[in-house]
């Protein structure tokens, strides 16, 4: 691949791969190294794909081999098998308006991996559930099932989240009174 | 379709409506335009998900990440495609010590006494203090004086070796056989030394393509030219000795070289079964290499 066409696909798609990375690696310099790993082994590898429209998903999905490759078998595979089937979703309140980035990842970041892949996945690049599938190398159905218990524990995340902040005791800094009557004095 | 049912398959529908027109979620939808709830629940959880979107495509990136991507493929190419010359080139020349050290193999044993005796006499030299029969730096002042005790010597001395200073020169006997040496000074400070002697009284006098050899500490090319068997020797690299050869004979040698590498990668092939299956049938193998030359051969692969 030419190095023009290797930098425009750097700029389609790092920031979307960092932030996948930061969301299952929960640190900066891990997400950092999973990308410049992805878009090094694209420059080895990568160029032999034949379809250059797939390019998107084989860099989502070789980040994430990337990042299992780096965990050990237990932590990838865990012994409690996941339940896959639907369950009701309790609807608790989140407001939407308050959520930012660092919540986002706080929030993320308390998320069973195997919730948190697909939902970066969906988030991040509007991937389809069949993308997602493949990215993930997992079925259609398991990816349905983890989207639809993901969401509903990011939203209890968020939501207790939102209902600590507002039940945080604020310091009121005494310097504030005292400078504001210092003002005072002069005027 | 029952409402969680339709909740479950809408969790996969992308807020931005790419998925309006897929089939699974057709059944879903229509449940939603029916169902009030349902239909509250979902603008709530799109509602969720453009935040939830909005939020983690903020994640800040590294200022320096993108650069550090760009540089890092460019230097992991250059890395990747930059090394095989040097691989190459290490490669090349390990066989070529190995084409050395396998001719060695060949024939150090069979040992021209002429020229173990002649190694044997120039090893006892201290430096400064050469027993030379006759000192000179030219070296053809040393080739008349040479031709003037009737000892054998070469008719021309070759160019290269002309081009060094000379120290002077030394007959012996081997097997009662006239020996002469001439020792030079090589650029580097090395010394290297013509050894010639009759290659009529030989049994067993060197061909005319230069043939090298390791004894000990010294790496030595023979050759036979005019009726006259020659040696040099030096304890430097076998490529300056190449370089010191007659004109002849270095292109002699180099076709020697040349031939010995083609059936040294044979060899190669011989010495390495999956090889041997994959292209042994093509190659015609000569496995006439020694041992060690296969086995620095195996070396080569390994480190490639």
């Amino acid at each position: 691949m030419p190095g023009l066409e290797f930098e425009q696909l750097v700029d389609a798609h790092y920031a979307a791969l960092y932030r996948f990375g930061y969301s299952l690696a929960k640190n900066e310099m891990d997400a950092a190294d999973l990308t410049q790993q992805t878009f090094y082994i694209w420059a080895e590898k990568g160029h032999d794909l034949r379809d250059a429209g797939k390019a998107k998903s084989w860099l989502f999905t070789t980040l994430y081999r990337e990042f299992l490759g780096g965990r050990k078998h237990e932590t990838r595979f865990p012994k409690v098998a996941l339940d896959e089937a639907p369950e009701e979703a309790v609807d608790v309140p989140v407001a939407a308006e308050k959520i930012d980035a660092a919540a986002a990842l706080e929030a993320l970041g308390k998320l069973d991996e195997n919730y948190r892949a697909p939902l970066t996945l969906f988030y991040l690049k509007q991937f389809s559930y069949n993308e997602i599938a493949e990215v993930l190398n997992v079925p259609v159905g398991t990816v349905m099932s983890r989207l639809s218990r993901g969401k509903a524990e990011l939203r209890k995340a968020l939501s207790d989240q939102q209902s600590e902040a507002d039940t945080r005791i604020i310091e009121i800094s005494p310097f504030r009174n005292e400078g504001l009557a210092r003002k005072g004095e002069s005027e | 379709m029952n409402n969680q049912e339709a909740k479950f398959i809408l969790s996969a529908y992308r807020p931005s409506g790419e998925d309006a027109c897929d089939a699974v979620f057709a059944a879903a939808l229509e449940q939603v335009s029916r169902d009030p709830g349902l239909a509250a629940w979902f603008a709530g959880q799109r509602a969720l998900d453009v935040a939830t979107t909005n939020a983690i495509c903020s994640i800040p990136i590294p200022q320096d990440l993108r650069a550090n991507i760009l540089a890092g493929a460019k230097i992991s190419r250059r890395r990747f495609w930059g090394r095989r010359p040097v691989l190459l080139a290490i490669a090349a020349s390990l066989v070529l010590l190995a084409v050395i050290n396998g001719v060695v193999w060949t024939h150090q044993s069979h040992g021209d006494r002429w020229q173990s005796d002649a190694l044997a006499v120039i090893s006892t030299f201290v430096p400064g203090q050469e027993p030379f029969d006759h000192k000179a730096t030219d070296s053809h002042e040393l080739q008349q004086w040479l031709q003037a005790q009737h000892e054998p010597t070469v008719e021309v001395i070759p160019a290269a070796l002309q081009s060094l200073p000379a120290l002077g020169c030394k007959t012996i006997s081997s097997a009662g056989k006239p020996v002469s040496i001439i020792c030079f000074k090589m650029r580097d400070g090395g010394l290297v030394h013509l050894v010639v002697t009759d290659a009529s009284t030989l049994k067993d006098a060197p061909p005319k393509q230069p043939r090298f050899a390791r004894k000990g500490d010294w790496i030595t090319a023979s050759w036979t030219e005019n009726g006259r068997a020659c040696m040099l020797a030096t304890k430097g690299a076998g490529q300056e000795l190449r370089d010191l050869l007659p004109t002849a004979a270095r292109v002699r040698a180099d076709h020697f070289l040349a031939g010995t590498l083609t059936m040294t990668a044979r060899n190669i092939v011989a010495g390495i079964p999956a090889l041997r299956r994959s292209v042994g049938s093509r190659l015609q193998l000569e496995p006439t290499a020694p041992p060690a030359a296969i086995g620095c051969m195996v070396g080569i692969a390994a480190t490639a």
